[in-house]
């Protein structure tokens, strides 16, 4: 979906927080994979689960955009 | 928009991927590195949302598709959540903790138990496993 309203180019993702971990992403598919990846790190989620999360969301994510991603009176 | 059956107790991708999170995501791996442990660490306890600030107000971006934006997104990441949950209760499948410290009840002789089996993160999140959530809503 940012892929969608951005472009494969979106901006920068820079997230600082008050434990001073710092992630950066410069396109929606870092920001993806890490955050996906992160569950397997954790130790909470296998890799056959991280999978179809991803494939599902993929899913949802491409039916919000054809369905409401859409330019609306005005020109937008 | 349920996803498929995970794999089967027997299978070699349950053995495969119970391995892998076995070395990977344990408390005291050894073969997780530094950088990997941060990653892990800091999408712990964080929704994925809180990307989706660092994208609006940029030069050239008019409020109100900005405000558009963050509105779709949030709901299609009910949408995601609704899907993980229903996964979760229809599917009903055991999180690592649960598995690798009781991996004799699953048949497979490609795994193995590890009583003092702990993940990284302190709290395994209070529901079944099946599908990853952070995965179906990072979008």
């Amino acid at each position: 979906m940012i892929e969608a309203e951005f472009g494969a180019a979106a901006p920068p993702m820079v997230l600082a927080t008050e434990d001073a971990l710092l992630r950066r992403y410069d396109t929606p598919r870092e920001y993806i994979d890490e955050v996906s990846e992160s569950r397997l790190l954790g130790g909470v989620h296998y890799r056959f689960s991280i999978d179809a999360g991803r494939n599902a969301g993929l899913v949802i994510g491409k039916l919000a955009v054809e369905r409401h991603f859409k330019p609306i009176a005005g020109g937008r | 928009m349920r996803s498929p059956p995970p794999p089967a107790l027997d299978s070699k991708i349950w053995a495969r991927d119970f391995n892998e999170i076995t070395r990977l995501g344990g408390k005291k791996s050894k073969d997780r590195t530094p950088a990997c442990t941060d990653i892990g660490k800091f999408w712990g306890n964080r929704s994925v949302r809180i990307v989706l600030p660092q994208l609006v107000g940029r030069p050239g971006r008019a409020l109100v598709d900005d405000a558009r934006f963050l509105a779709l997104t949030e709901m299609a990441w009910v949408d995601s959540y609704v899907s993980m949950m229903d996964g979760n209760y229809a599917i009903n499948f055991w999180r690592p903790i649960t598995a690798i410290r009781n991996a004799e009840l699953d048949g497979n002789d490609a795994t193995g138990p590890d009583a003092e089996w702990r993940p990284l993160l302190i709290n395994t999140p209070p529901h079944p496993e099946y599908p990853c959530g952070h995965c179906l809503s990072v979008r």
